[in-house]
């Protein structure tokens, strides 16, 4: 596997190599004199979409519109909390961190990077404590919210290619990008892969809810068994050296799998009380 | 809450429009603003300001998020070339 610096990029990159700078995917863009980023607008489109999706369904489950809102900014809110505490603990490390902030250096916290479970999970409890505030039921919130979660976080993936951050490993076949100041070989486009994983999940999500096949908190978990398994399989094509590994897995396989044993633990749990109830019933 | 609401979108919106170093705050005054701003829309008489309220804290959460996150992908970045140029 060869290495590509930014000055060699256009005359030695194998044509099948999509140089990310050349077919115009730039990490700013230029609006009223100022430098917006990509990376952001990405992450705002996300939580704005999956917010009207979510406010779309609400009605049609029996929420308030006002409440839904307010249980999103609860999610939105206690899920950038997360990110940047998983950040912190599974990146930075806590003890780097503390002493960074002795010596007067905040880049770590109010810079660097987020980590998507950790919002995911803060999210998760943000959004119970804004049910709990609404006075709405937990099973309807989570029927109108859970296929919305994962179209926003395609948005979020969308960025990370846009960034060039969350790169896939070294790979020069068809399809491979290049990010030239970043990763100095042609890698997997593993952002965009994630990408069209999450779409199609909340198209799935969207379509069993449609069908009545899933709701309630068991919807939940069905999201979570799901993306837990994606995300455990993709995290092999991961490139990128700015993450936690922890000894065979990195922290987010680490996580997928708790994620998927408890998921797993509660449907099991859940089919057998109704299949107890309905028994009662006979 | 509604009066709360639109105070809170305001120094939300100036938060990130003119202050970049600060726009994290801005992103926190914007999400508590549109908490408040939904909660309030629900009593009929202060509906009109609540609106107000939580439309400028949206307007601001949203131009907050963009400067906040766009400061995490530069400093990411550099990181990330740091670190690559070490192995």
């Amino acid at each position: 596997m060869r290495e590509y610096a930014p000055s060699d990029r256009d005359a030695d990159a194998p044509v099948h190599c999509v140089d990310w700078e050349a077919i115009g995917l730039l990490r700013f863009i230029d609006l009223f004199g100022r430098s917006i980023p990509l990376y952001g607008i990405c992450m705002a489109t996300g939580i704005l979409c999956a917010s009207f999706l979510a406010a779309y369904s609400a009605k049609r489950y029996g929420l308030d519109v006002n409440s839904l809102i307010a249980i999103m900014a609860f999610a939105v809110g206690f899920g950038l909390i997360g990110a940047k505490v998983f950040y912190i603990v599974t990146v930075t490390g806590i003890g780097n961190f503390f002493a960074a902030i002795s010596r007067g250096d905040f880049s770590d916290l109010v810079g660097s990077g987020l980590v998507y479970y950790g919002g995911l999970l803060f999210g998760m409890l943000g959004a119970y404590v804004g049910t709990r505030a609404t006075h709405e039921s937990v099973d309807d919130v989570c029927t109108a919210v859970v296929p919305a979660v994962p179209l926003g976080h395609a948005f979020g993936r969308l960025g990370c290619f846009c960034a060039g951050c969350c790169y896939g490993i070294p790979y020069d076949g068809p399809g491979s990008v290049v990010f030239p100041d970043l990763a100095p070989q042609a890698v997997v486009p593993v952002q965009l892969i994630e990408m069209a994983c999450n779409l199609s999940l909340s198209a799935f999500l969207l379509l069993l809810r449609k069908k009545g096949f899933a709701s309630g908190k068991g919807f939940l978990f069905l999201y979570l068994v799901l993306y837990g398994g994606i995300r455990f399989l993709l995290e092999f094509l991961r490139g990128d050296v700015v993450r936690g590994i922890w000894g065979i897995f990195s922290a987010s396989q680490w996580v997928s799998l708790a994620l998927m044993f408890a998921s797993f633990a509660y449907l099991f749990a859940a089919r057998r009380r109704s299949e107890e109830k309905l028994q009662g019933k006979r | 809450m509604a009066i709360a609401s639109l105070v809170l979108g305001i120094v939300s919106i100036v938060m990130s429009l003119f202050f970049s170093s600060t726009s994290w705050l801005g992103t926190v005054t914007g999400i508590i603003g549109i908490i408040l701003g939904a909660m309030a829309r629900k009593d009929p008489e202060k509906k009109g300001l609540a609106t107000a309220g939580l439309v400028c804290s949206i307007i601001g959460f949203v131009l907050s998020i963009i400067i906040f996150v766009a400061c995490i992908a530069c400093v990411g970045g550099i990181a990330a070339l740091g670190i690559s140029s070490m192995f």
